[in-house]
């Protein structure tokens, strides 16, 4: 293409962008004053990924559309709070995080402290990107894990929350949140190579 | 901790990056049901918060009126009798309280016969205003007409107690050459409405008002036993309160419980349009 198209073709997307941008906070407006066509258009904005997250918290289907819908009620009454510094989506996903946790609370009492040596697992030689098994399978994974485990995980492993940050919100210790991890950690990858090596007989069949 | 990401972290991460689902289809509508549900249940919360408050303050002054109206009678009745055993009593005008004269004394033997029978004869409503209306007349006028007791008729329709044989309790010193008749009001701390029609006697007006100087005064300066006009219960404050208000002879609320014999109590309530009242004995 001519560098001038493309010049143009990124000054559209910019710019496109930007009124993306403002659309939101138009739609936060919205919200804050309580119209409820607002309320509607961020719930289609943001609903499929905040499920998809809350998928992750829950054992099945049913229980992480519970979660998503009580944690956008959340978001409604606390929308007042938000006040345009950093991202939306953000802030967002702090609440369903904080929501589905919250489903969890009375479990997450009794977590085992596990001796986090036992559980280095960095094997060599096997890379897990090459790894066949699809989202919803590793999804699968995911929900059979008991809540402990499961929370920790995606907390640190997906969300990006440091140990210190996952003791104070799950009321642990930092320790107790790297042996959950660890364990997490070990049972994951047992069963992906489980599974790989299944699929593996499949495709050679 | 590790330098290199966790494989398995960085598999997952990688895998859920864009992750989405598709909501069901009622999904937004039960969202919605949620909000509303919310927003009722807080305004009943609010509700209720406020009507229990409102009833615990109601029930306070209801406490204070019944055991505080208790207390005065009681404490009315045993000072009566210690005034019977001595049959003495001081009557004291009030001009000589105020310009700092003598005090005269003098013997009321026919005035207590006299309060005793007038007390198991009639009872009317109580005066309340006397007792309530603490200092307001203080100020105004005080011309008193000194009585000489013993040389006026009594026409005992209502009596002032006279409570300590010390401590002036009520007024009244006539000059001889001014007869008049006086009434002397009857002035029970708690009284039990009749079931005819309340009967207020309507006083002279000088007379009535240095009754309420005396009257309060002895009030706060006496008891200082807390039953004083120490609002100890519920009846005792909504009375308080309902005098503060309605200065009219019939309060528009008041609670009378009766001391002694039955453990009864009546409610009155008067706005005017209508009137309840309710007692049980």
């Amino acid at each position: 293409m001519q560098p001038f198209c493309v010049a143009r073709l990124l000054v559209n997307r910019n710019a496109q962008m930007t009124s993306n941008k403002n659309i939101l906070e138009e739609i936060i407006q919205g919200c804050k004053a309580g119209k409820n066509r607002s309320q509607e258009m961020l719930y289609s904005m943001f609903a499929g990924k905040m499920l998809g997250i809350c998928a992750r918290y829950a054992t099945d289907r049913s229980e992480a559309e519970d979660m998503m819908q009580v944690a956008f009620v959340r978001m409604f009454e606390k929308i007042q709070d938000f006040r345009g510094e950093g991202s939306f989506e953000g802030w967002l996903k702090r609440i369903m995080v904080t929501t589905s946790i919250g489903f969890y609370r009375k479990k997450l009492r009794m977590l085992p402290v596990v001796a986090s040596d036992e559980f280095e697992d960095n094997v060599k030689g096997w890379e897990m990107a090459d790894s066949r098994l699809n989202t919803q399978e590793l999804l699968n994974l995911i929900q059979k894990l008991s809540p402990g485990y499961r929370i920790v995980f995606n907390m640190y492993a997906i969300e990006g929350y440091s140990h210190k940050e996952i003791a104070k919100e799950l009321a642990i210790s930092e320790g107790t949140s790297k042996s959950q991890l660890a364990r997490a950690r070990g049972i994951l990858k047992e069963q992906v190579l489980q599974m790989e090596g299944i699929s593996n007989e499949r495709s050679t069949k | 901790m590790k330098d290199q990401p966790n494989k398995v972290d960085e598999l997952f991460k990688n895998s859920f990056q864009d992750f989405e689902i598709e909501p069901m289809n009622n999904s937004w509508v039960a969202i919605e049901e949620k909000i509303t549900t919310n927003r009722r249940a807080k305004r009943t919360v609010y509700f209720f918060r406020y009507a229990a408050a409102a009833s615990i303050l109601l029930m306070l002054f209801a406490g204070y009126y019944f055991i505080g109206n208790q207390k005065l009678k009681t404490e009315l009745a045993a000072k009566k009798e210690s005034i019977d055993k001595n049959k003495k009593g001081t009557i004291i005008s009030n001009d000589s309280i105020a310009n700092g004269k003598e005090v005269k004394k003098v013997e009321l033997n026919d005035l207590n016969n006299d309060i005793e029978k007038s007390l198991k004869n009639n009872s009317t409503i109580a005066d309340n205003k006397l007792a309530r209306n603490k200092g307001k007349s203080d100020k105004k006028e005080n011309n008193v007409k000194e009585i000489n007791v013993n040389d006026v008729p009594l026409i005992a329709e209502k009596y002032v107690p006279i409570l300590d044989k010390e401590v002036p309790e009520i007024i009244i010193n006539v000059d001889k050459s001014n007869q008049e008749n006086v009434q002397i009001v009857q002035n029970q701390i708690d009284t039990v409405p009749d079931k005819n029609e309340l009967n207020p006697v309507e006083l002279p007006k000088n007379i009535a008002i240095a009754k309420q100087n005396a009257n309060s005064k002895s009030y706060l300066n006496k008891d200082n036993e807390g039953t004083k006009t120490s609002i100890l219960n519920f009846a005792d404050a909504a009375n308080y309160v309902a005098g503060k208000l309605d200065k009219r002879e019939e309060k528009f609320f008041s609670i009378n419980k009766n001391a002694g014999q039955n453990e009864g109590y009546s409610y009155q309530l008067d706005l005017g349009l209508f009137k309840v009242k309710k007692s049980r004995n």
